[in-house]
């Protein structure tokens, strides 16, 4: 009994409180009726409680389980919203930057797209965060976690280094993120720029190696496997090596690479709003059978 | 065998109203054995039916315990519908190919 105990203690740890008591009560009254089974099966009563935890399966793939049918599907519902208001502000973004001539270098402007690159950072960070539960849970591949992780850490960094520049430099007529290390103003400005080179790179690497795991992913993702899996390597590619092409002075590879980008985006974003759709109305949730 | 069980859940509960143990019994017996799951997962997997509206969980007393049974709803009754043909569709398809090799 205090193996089912430590069992329970393990499948209801991060649990809502509000659900914790039923549920327990649930799982107890299952376990005493399997246990009650297979002593009148002629089982000694150590042996029945062994058979009905083995039968119960093991505490961490449960966990799983009732954490993406109770606490998974809100975090896929707000990450379902803020995809498609990523979308939005994505497209809205480009099309303000271009239609209010925001290369002025005024404070103001520069205020202005440090905003937008805040906010949208911010969206893809939570973005990234629905995803990993969505991964971890729901499709149970939590080997994919510490690549998530490891995007985020890019992302912050290079966003962060982004806005920091923005803010603190005038670079009129150039995105700051388009100047080679070799035209620096000053030690901050040259710490900056190797931050963006660096933070760049970091999340190119990631996007490619987490689409390249996602590609060998058993589950076909609702058939979005392998477009959301191409998408991630474009964008993961082309992030990367736009950070380091802009290093070595080579705009041409550059603006071709921030092409890829944008066309990464365009892929992802609607791909990730029908993946968390999908999961939140289609099919309910994938429970395996197994035959003795 | 991926998404059989809810299949298989609302099939059972469309025989009448049952606790969980109950179901996972009904399955094991029902197809002699040879159909086993993770008993664990099978409250994720009725939590998740009953949040979709096609189940829904009442108190009951059972051998003079309070249980939480489950019962099918209109909607389970159309899903159970829906999950039946696309099975049927899909083991048919597999018979003919496997048939015709024959």
């Amino acid at each position: 009994m205090n193996s089912f105990k430590n069992w329970l203690d393990e499948v209801m740890d991060g649990l809502p409180a509000e659900l914790v008591e039923e549920i327990q009560t649930e799982y107890t009254a299952h376990y005493e009726d399997a246990v009650e089974d297979h002593q009148s099966e002629g089982f000694s009563g150590a042996e029945s409680e062994q058979i009905a935890l083995g039968q119960l399966g093991t505490a961490k793939k449960v966990s799983r389980k009732l954490k993406d049918v109770h606490i998974g599907r809100a975090t896929y519902l707000s990450g379902l919203y803020a995809s498609a208001l990523l979308l939005f502000l994505f497209i809205a973004s480009q099309i303000l930057y271009v239609s209010l001539d925001l290369k002025d270098g005024s404070l103001a402007s520069r205020g202005f797209m440090s905003s937008i690159e805040f906010i949208l950072v911010t969206f893809s960070l939570y973005i990234l965060f629905a995803m990993r539960r969505l991964l971890e849970w729901h499709y149970e591949e939590e080997s994919l976690v510490p690549l998530i992780t490891f995007i985020g850490v890019g992302m912050v960094w290079q966003s962060g280094a982004v806005i920091i520049s923005r803010l603190l430099y005038d670079y009129s007529g150039h995105d700051e993120a388009l100047r080679t290390l070799s035209s620096y103003t000053s030690a901050t400005d040259l710490i900056l720029l190797v931050s963006i080179l660096i933070g760049r790179f970091i999340m190119g690497c990631g996007l490619v190696m987490l689409g390249w795991r996602l590609s060998k992913v058993s589950d076909s993702l609702y058939g979005l496997r392998k477009p959301i899996a191409g998408g991630i390597m474009l964008m993961g590619f082309c992030a990367a090596t736009y950070g380091i092409s802009v290093n070595i002075d080579l705009y041409a590879p550059a603006e071709l690479a921030y092409v890829g980008m944008m066309l990464g985006h365009a892929i992802i974003w609607p791909l990730t709003i029908l993946l968390f759709f999908r999961v939140l109305y289609r099919n309910p949730i994938h429970t395996p059978l197994k035959t003795t | 065998m991926k998404g059989s069980l809810p299949l298989l859940i609302l099939f059972t509960l469309s025989q009448g109203g049952k606790h969980g143990y109950a179901i996972a019994k009904v399955i094991r017996e029902q197809s002699e054995g040879v159909l086993a799951f993770t008993e664990g997962t099978l409250y994720p997997t009725l939590h998740d039916l009953e949040k979709r509206g096609f189940i829904e969980s009442y108190k009951d007393k059972v051998s003079g315990r309070t249980r939480r049974c489950y019962q099918l709803t209109e909607a389970g009754l159309r899903e159970l519908d829906v999950q039946r043909q696309e099975w049927n569709q899909y083991s048919s398809a597999v018979s003919s190919i496997l048939g015709g090799a024959v």
